[in-house]
C-alpha cells in the first residue's frame, strides 16, 4: 500500500500538509482601521499565559532578593555582564530580522525574505552559543551552587526555561524557511511563528534587566 | 527584489537598541555617581517594560491588533512594571 501525504489537508503546512485557503493571510495593505490578530488567535492564549509565568518568576526573583540584596549582587556580579548585554543586542537583532522577513514576504520578496531569517537563526545560535559559554564559566569557578544559592537557582531556571524557548523558536524559524522554500504567502503559521520569536526576545529583554543589572546592583 | 527597508521598525529597533545602551550605562556603576544609586537601578525596570511594549506593539503587531489584545499586553507590562518598581524599592 503506498501512502501519499503529499497534499494531506490534515497535516500543517510546513510539515507538507496542502496550504489551506483558509490559512492565507491577507496582504498587509488592509483598510485603515481594520483590526486583525496576527497568527492563530489560540497562539495568544499559549503567549500570554507563558508571559505571566514569566511575570510570576520576575516578581518572586525580586520579592527573594529583598532578604538577602548583597548576598544577590555578589552572585549577580559573577555572571560575566558583557555576554548578557550582546546576547541582548543579539536577539533584538534577530528580532528586527524577522520583522524584515516578514514584510519581504509580504511584498514577495522571497530571496530577501530568507536571507533574513538565516541572519535571524545565525542570532538565534549565536545566542545560544554564548549562554552556553557563561554556564561554563558561572558552573566552572566553582562559586555558583545552584541547589544552595538562591540567586543561581533563579539564574538556571529562568535561563534554562528561556534557552528551551530559544530552541523552540530556532525550529520554528528552521519551518517558517520551509514554507518560502515552496514560494508560498504569508500564512498563520509564519505569522505565529514570528510573534513567538518576539516573545523569546522580549522575556529575555527583562531577564537582562533584572538579572543581570538590578539583582548585580 | 524587494527593495527599501521597514522604515517604521528600523525606528523601533534603533530606539531599542539606544534603550539597551542607557540601562547598560545606568546599571555599570554609573548609577551610584548620579546621586541615589538605587532610584537610578530601578529606572532601568520601567525603561525595560518600555522595549517590551514596543517590542509587542511593534514588532509583534500588538498595535493594530483587537482591542482585547491590546489591553491584556498593556496590562502584563504596566503590571509588572509598577509590581518589580515597588518591590525593588520597598
Amino acid at each position: 500500500m503506498t501512502l501519499d501525504i503529499s497534499a494531506d489537508a490534515d497535516l500543517p503546512e510546513f510539515l507538507g500538509g496542502a496550504p489551506a485557503d483558509s490559512q492565507r493571510v491577507r496582504r498587509p495593505e488592509r483598510a485603515a482601521g481594520e483590526r486583525r490578530t496576527p497568527g492563530e488567535p489560540g497562539l495568544w492564549v499559549f503567549i500570554l499565559g507563558d508571559m505571566s509565568m514569566f511575570g510570576a518568576f520576575f516578581v518572586v526573583l525580586l520579592w527573594q532578593r529583598r532578604a538577602a540584596p548583597a548576598q544577590f549582587a555578589v552572585s549577580a556580579q559573577e555572571l560575566l555582564r558583557p555576554i548578557g548585554l550582546v546576547n541582548t543586542a543579539v536577539l533584538l537583532l534577530s528580532s528586527y530580522l524577522v520583522v524584515s522577513a516578514l514584510w519581504a514576504q509580504r511584498s514577495g520578496g522571497m530571496r530577501r525574505a530568507t536571507l533574513s531569517l538565516v541572519g535571524a537563526l545565525a542570532c538565534g545560535l549565536g545566542f545560544g552559543v554564548l549562554k552556553v559559554v557563561e554556564y561554563l564559566h558561572v558552573l566552572g569557578n566553582g562559586r555558583a551552587a545552584p541547589a544552595t544559592d538562591t540567586f543561581y537557582t533563579f539564574y538556571f531556571v529562568m535561563t534554562g526555561v528561556h534557552l528551551l524557548h530559544v530552541l523552540i523558536g530556532v525550529v520554528l524559524l528552521v519551518a517558517w524557511m520551509g514554507v518560502l522554500r515552496k514560494g508560498r504567502a504569508v500564512t498563520r503559521f509564519v505569522e505565529g511563528s514570528a510573534v513567538y520569536w518576539h516573545m523569546v526576545d522580549l522575556l529575555w529583554v527583562v531577564i537582562f534587566t533584572l538579572l543581570y543589572l538590578v539583582c548585580a546592583a | 527584489m524587494t527593495r527599501g527597508i521597514p522604515v517604521r521598525a528600523t525606528a523601533v529597533w534603533t530606539l531599542l537598541m539606544a534603550a539597551t545602551a542607557l540601562t547598560w550605562w545606568l546599571g555599570a556603576d554609573h548609577a551610584a555617581d548620579l546621586g541615589s544609586g538605587r532610584t537610578w537601578v530601578a529606572l532601568a525596570i520601567p525603561v525595560a517594560f518600555l522595549k517590551v511594549y514596543l517590542i509587542g506593539s511593534e514588532f509583534m503587531e500588538v498595535r493594530t491588533a483587537p482591542r482585547a489584545l491590546r489591553l491584556v499586553f498593556g496590562a502584563w507590562a504596566v503590571v509588572l512594571t509598577v509590581a518589580l518598581t515597588t518591590i525593588y524599592l520597598l
